[in-house]
């Protein structure tokens, strides 16, 4: 059963073939698949785009023999280098960085995605790369990097650095 | 060039747009409001455009319209009303350069784009909102708990310390979607590595409150507050300092109005800290959520069992509710350490956690040992007493871990653990063989399925263990110690052979013992456990042995390998087992 082939259907209503091997990647996919059993009928995907569908099926089948990550009430994980933001590996890395021009953008639309589909091992390795490419970086940096709006007073933001003066280097 | 024509309708929609920003603010005056209604009401009136000039030339009008927007919003904020207006928004205020104006493109086209395609490719006045501020507060906050430091880090002059946080005090100041995340992050495990610091914490906080009115602490209530002294690594042994010149007197006013700050408190570390037991109730008085409390390496200054009557049984009442309990190598006065334990342990019934290295050997204080919610048992030599008490109190002991006991203590207490998953033996004394341990391991312990023995052991009845019960096992952590070598060969074979859900192997050896396992052994292992995604070979392997690891790392990483980070000794987060969600 599971090298049958299942229909993702994208935002825009693009087909996306996949074994459900791979599909199954994917928690919620996952669960779906085991609902509604044996069925030829595509699954909408109405929250990710095709191109990003794609990126995320990529993923999945890179890493579609590893071991299922446990669930975050497995009693087994206590194991705290789970939480490392330093330990991508080099193929996960190439992988995440993916077209310089597009990379904040498309990052943050996997991360949604990854989120969405409920693959906790691509929402980590997303949300790793988002805190390694702030690390160090000052807020204007930050913003500048990923095009955010600075919606501060100076005052506000003074305000801030003062109430978490404990939090600074000490 | 085709240029595209702009007309005064463009520009009062541009106008338009931008007080529609200030608007939607909060403290946005009256005036505003009014200027957008003139706006609506002039390109009402206007249905036809009135000028009609190339982009380019029409460059110079619009700089002058956004400047005069600028003084229009400074106006309104000096002269008109004396409100504030929000600063940012003007300074966001921004027109692209002359080429950007004709190529650039929106990647986010507002709904008037087809009315009014040109302005809004061209004259973009505020940043198109980015999935970095649009992401869910959720996704948000887990980015940024990784910007948490996890470890201490070594200093030039020796000093260990955990780095600061910051990274996320930074995260706090880039915009306001960012900085709820941020500070949640913050907030959730404040954690203080010197007195000063926690000085500065409590004026932060002590501002904060006065400045918002508590609101947000509603949602902000601390954790888990950490307060580790000032201390020094001696060859491998932590070594306060300056102890002796502080009183216990030293930490008693900030850790009480601290206490009395975070009413919600609900996990409490001390460490290498000089406290009064009079200090210990007053904190305990005041968290009265307080359920995990871990005090180590650390000096109790007097009983606590002196203390005012009234206090003491608000102490013990509080402590009714205790589930995590870690008492470890605290030193000084025998007689307070003992009281102290003995106050606690005596008035708590509910522990699922309890780690203790008295650092003094206790007989009596387990006396009554009754806690049928105990899941997870730390203790050395020092507990041994715990032998004798637990196997009428504690059958749901899911972890145990116990250093320097005997084997027949060990064996008396795993034959009353029936739902034993994990078992660590740092030292075992009093051990010929290890043929009764794992005897006993395989006939009354069925879950188990972690082992980590860093204690000699006897091949055979390893061997025997492995045949008998090696489906079950998923984790091992195993030493060969001097003079006896265990591990060989013959040993990997049977753990490739008979565990096929092994997912992490740790084969340490020391120094100055000769490794009898080979390569082939060890790769046996790698290739017929197919689950396997952790393997380590311990710090003290020579290189050619560390190269395994790299050998066959092709094979590894298919598998998800990650390098073996070894656990701490007392690596067991008490968040997990009280369901305290710390992300």
């Amino acid at each position: 059963m599971s090298d049958t082939l299942v229909t993702l259907t994208s935002q825009e209503g693009k087909p996306e073939q996949v074994p459900r091997r791979i599909a199954e990647r994917s928690t919620l996919l996952k669960n779906m698949l085991e609902d509604v059993g044996e069925s030829n009928q595509p699954i909408p995907l109405p929250n990710v785009s095709h191109k990003i569908l794609k990126r995320v099926l990529e993923y999945c089948i890179h890493h579609k023999d590893d071991p299922q990550p446990p669930s975050d009430d497995d009693k087994d994980s206590f194991d705290s280098s789970r939480k490392r933001s330093d330990d991508i590996d080099e193929w996960d890395q190439k992988f995440i960085k993916g077209k310089e021009e597009e990379h904040n953008e498309e990052l943050f639309q996997i991360i949604l995605a990854a989120n969405y589909l409920d693959i906790k091992p691509l929402l980590d390795l997303g949300c790793k790369t988002v805190a390694n490419m702030i690390k160090g970086k000052s807020p204007e940096q930050i913003r500048e990097m990923f095009n955010i709006e600075n919606d501060f007073t100076p005052e506000e933001e003074d305000q801030i650095r003062r109430e978490n003066e404990w939090a600074a280097d000490a | 060039m085709d240029h595209n024509p702009i007309s005064a309708r463009h520009v009062i929609t541009y106008c338009r747009e931008v007080l529609s920003n200030y608007v939607n603010q909060p403290d946005s005056p009256p005036s505003v409001k009014a200027a957008v209604l003139s706006c609506n009401l002039w390109l009402l009136m206007h249905e036809e455009s009135v000028l009609a000039e190339p982009v380019a030339e029409s460059l110079p009008v619009i700089r002058r319209i956004e400047q005069q927007q600028l003084a229009l919003a400074e106006g309104l904020n000096n002269h008109i009303v004396p409100q504030r207006l929000p600063q940012s928004r003007a300074a966001t205020v921004s027109l692209p350069d002359e080429a950007a104006l004709l190529t650039a493109t929106s990647p986010y086209p507002s709904p008037t784009a087809i009315n009014a395609p040109l302005i809004q490719r061209s004259l973009r006045v505020t940043q198109p909102k980015t999935l970095a501020v649009s992401l869910p507060d959720e996704l948000l906050i887990k980015i940024m708990h990784h910007l948490r430091p996890r470890r201490f880090v070594e200093q030039p002059d020796g000093h260990w310390a955990r780095p600061g946080t910051p990274d996320l005090l930074r995260c706090a100041r880039v915009c306001h979607t960012w900085s709820r995340a941020a500070l949640q992050a913050l907030w959730a495990f404040p954690h203080m590595t010197s007195i000063e610091m926690m000085k500065m914490f409590i004026m932060s906080t002590m501002r904060a409150r006065t400045a918002i009115k508590d609101e947000p602490f509603s949602q902000l209530a601390l954790k888990t507050l950490v307060i580790d002294n000032d201390f020094v690594r001696s060859d491998r042994r932590f070594k306060c300092r300056n102890w002796d010149t502080r009183p216990p007197s030293f930490l008693h006013a900030p850790l009480i109005v601290l206490a009395n700050i975070c009413p919600n408190l609900r996990v409490l570390n001390l460490s290498h800290v000089v406290i009064g037991a009079s200090t210990l109730l007053q904190v305990f008085e005041a968290c009265q959520s307080l359920n995990a409390f871990s005090i180590c390496t650390s000096q109790i200054i007097g009983c606590i069992s002196d203390e005012p009557p009234a206090l003491l049984d608000k102490f013990r009442k509080r402590v009714t509710q205790l589930r995590s309990l870690e008492f470890t190598k605290c030193f000084g006065d025998p007689d307070s350490r003992i009281d102290f334990l003995q106050t606690i342990l005596s008035s708590t019934k509910n522990l699922q956690q309890l780690v203790v290295y008295p650092n003094v050997i206790v007989d009596t204080i387990f006396n009554n040992f009754q806690y049928p919610e105990l899941q997870i048992l730390s203790c050395n030599r020092e507990s041994l007493s715990l032998a004798s008490c637990i196997p009428h109190a504690a059958a749901g002991i899911r972890i145990l871990e116990v250093d320097e006991w005997g084997l027949a203590e060990l064996c008396t207490l795993l034959r009353h653990c029936p739902v034993l998953e994990e078992l660590r033996v740092w030292e075992l004394r009093d051990c010929e063989s290890t043929e009764e341990l794992f005897t006993t391991l395989a006939t009354h312990n069925p879950l188990l399925s972690k082992l980590t023995l860093l204690t000699e052991c006897d091949e055979k009845s390893f061997t025997s263990f492995i045949c008998s019960r090696g489906a079950g096992i998923t984790k091992l952590d195993l030493v060969d110690l001097a003079p006896v070598t265990w591990i060989t060969d013959k040993v990997l074979q049977c753990v490739a052979r008979n565990c096929p859900g092994l997912k992490a192997l740790n084969l340490k050896t020391i120094e100055v013992v000769e490794r009898k396992f080979t390569r082939e052994g060890f790769e046996g292992v790698v290739r017929a456990c197919t689950k396997l995604v952790e393997v380590g070979l311990g710090r003290y392997q020579p290189d050619q042995v560390r190269n395994w690891e790299d050998e066959l790392a092709d094979e590894l990483r298919e598998r998800g390998f990650k390098d073996c980070v070894w656990q701490e000794r007392y690596g067991v987060d008490p968040t997990r087992l009280l369901g305290i969600d710390m992300s």
